[in-house]
């Protein structure tokens, strides 16, 4: 699938929310559910035995219940950063409604998007970012250019070195054998 | 006799065909014009580009690996030493970063890669006949000293 | 980090090189200059940031072609209208020019992309060793010349060509230059 048509973000977090301390992001949760309904049985079973532990556990969020007839169940969560999530409950268990908002709890309330890389800083650079001095030898600077040093190509011992070696050291050992 | 509604409702669809057409407009919901909201146009496109977006992954991979190579070519000269050698000597040393990474050292950590290049020459020189001529670098350990 | 926008200055800094032509082949010289001035000597390259370097180039009237490049060796040209094609042989554009060639041989060796017209900006070309104050004061390094410069015959002395080893002499009247040839009786007879 062609990149650019999905939705994309780089890896963040609220505020280094879980840094030193946790906040919890979830603020309020709305149960909509109908009375007589088959479909809302897991919900109303849900707010009937499990949703006061869920209220003690987490003082901070505020639950509604909001009874809507013949509507399907849902669960909505509103978030710090004002993120709106909903999940339709519509033929859960108890158990399964009771995962599905652990997972809103838990969330940050940033949307769900494909994520480009999988790790993010920011701070990239701790020895500090390359620039055009970073490898240099400081001695450059105080140096009037163009020098010749710096511009020819190292001369490497050729062959022709090494002959001329010989035969320098063959000339002196006939000198001596004729003395 | 009316029939025009019998056209209407094959080419209406059951579900089944509004979720393939619900598939197709997540693609196209950033086009221009009636692609965005019109399927029979908007499948036109959407399927020149998936087809675009195949053939061009590799060309892509080709044009980031090469970018990547030069980057860290560059780095390698600037410490004096060759590019296929300096892969080579890290790969041998089972030091396992891969050009992606180095090249992130390069820019982000230049003292890490200077470090490994050092590395480098040390490994370098200890190979072969080189072993007498060379300088050593300081503050480097390889097995061969110990 | 508070001075990210202030730490990239530095990064995307342009920094200015010198390069020595001298007895250097135009065509590999282009090869290394180009490499400068694209940026892909650093290693935050990309082909499409603009952060090529700068690069002083002299003694460009003493650039050597190897071969028999400087006669055979054609510059083309055409105007667009008919009959608006000529070329020019090296030797006779170095006449005119002494830069030109140089200008030609990185000019064609840079891709042929927007940024080309920017890149060749950069290249400042000299005939010789002069060059102004304002622009040598921006120099920061060197580049290396391509080829090793040849020391010619009669920068050796004497004394170095008498001991240079040779396992024979050439006999008299053996012609090495042409122009030194003696007009004897003897020789002409034969033809």
């Amino acid at each position: 699938m062609s990149s650019s048509s999905i939705p994309s973000t780089f890896l963040k977090n609220v505020l280094n929310n879980g840094i030193g301390r946790y906040v919890c992001q979830l603020q309020r949760i709305t149960f909509v559910f109908c009375k007589q309904k088959g479909d809302s049985r897991g919900t109303r079973d849900f707010i009937e035995n499990k949703l006061l532990d869920f209220t003690n556990n987490n003082p901070g969020v505020a639950v509604y219940l909001q009874p809507r007839n013949n509507r399907s169940p849902k669960l909505v969560a509103e978030y710090l950063n004002g993120g709106r999530e909903s999940i339709v409950t519509a033929k859960m268990s108890e158990d399964e409604i009771n995962k599905w908002l652990e997972h809103l709890r838990g969330r940050s309330g940033i949307k769900i998007a494909r994520i480009r890389k999988p790790q993010h800083t920011e701070n990239p650079s701790v020895q500090g970012v390359w620039h055009p001095f970073t490898n240099k030898d400081s001695s450059l600077n105080k140096t009037q250019f163009p020098i010749q040093e710096l511009s020819e190509v190292p001369h490497e011992t050729t062959t022709t070195d090494k002959l001329l070696e010989i035969a320098k050291k063959l000339r002196e050992t006939d000198v001596s054998m004729k003395e | 006799m009316f029939l025009t509604f019998l056209n209407f409702a094959s080419r209406q669809g059951g579900a089944d065909i509004q979720w393939k057409r619900h598939m197709y407009k997540r693609i196209a919901w950033s086009y221009y014009g009636r692609k965005r909201n019109c399927f029979r146009l908007s499948i036109r496109t959407i399927e020149r580009a998936l087809r675009y977006s195949t053939n061009s992954g590799k060309p892509k991979r080709e044009y980031y690996n090469n970018i990547v190579k030069i980057r860290l070519e560059a780095a390698c000269w600037e410490h004096g030493v060759l590019y296929d050698e300096f892969l080579k000597t890290l790969d041998e040393s089972s030091i396992q970063l891969n050009r992606t990474t180095l090249q992130h050292l390069a820019i982000y950590e230049p003292r890490t890669f200077q470090s490994l290049c050092d590395f480098t020459v040390k490994r370098q020189g200890e190979l072969g006949l080189k072993a007498a001529t060379t300088t050593t670098p300081s503050g480097v350990l390889t097995r061969g000293m110990l | 980090m508070a001075h990210n926008r202030v730490l990239q200055w530095a990064t995307f800094a342009r920094s200015w090189w010198i390069y020595d032509a001298y007895h250097q082949c135009p065509f590999e010289s282009a090869k290394r200059l180009c490499i400068f001035l694209q940026g892909q000597h650093k290693p935050i390259y990309h082909p499409l940031s603009d952060i090529g370097d700068h690069v002083v180039v002299i003694n460009t009237k003493d650039i050597s072609m190897k071969n028999e490049y400087w006669r055979k060796w054609r510059f083309h040209h055409h105007t667009g209208y008919p009959g608006g094609y000529s070329q020019t042989s090296a030797w006779r554009l170095h006449d005119l020019d002494d830069t030109k060639i140089l200008h030609k041989a990185v000019y064609s060796r840079l891709p042929g992309n927007l940024l080309r017209r920017r890149m060749m900006r950069r290249l400042h070309l000299f005939p010789d060793t002069e060059v102004p104050d304002d622009i040598l004061q921006n120099v920061t390094d060197q580049i290396r010349q391509v080829q090793l410069i040849p020391k010619p015959i009669h920068k050796y002395s004497k004394e170095d060509i008498d001991n240079f080893p040779k396992l024979f002499d050439w006999p008299e009247e053996y012609v090495i230059d042409y122009s030194k040839k003696k007009k004897d009786e003897d020789t002409e007879k034969y033809f």
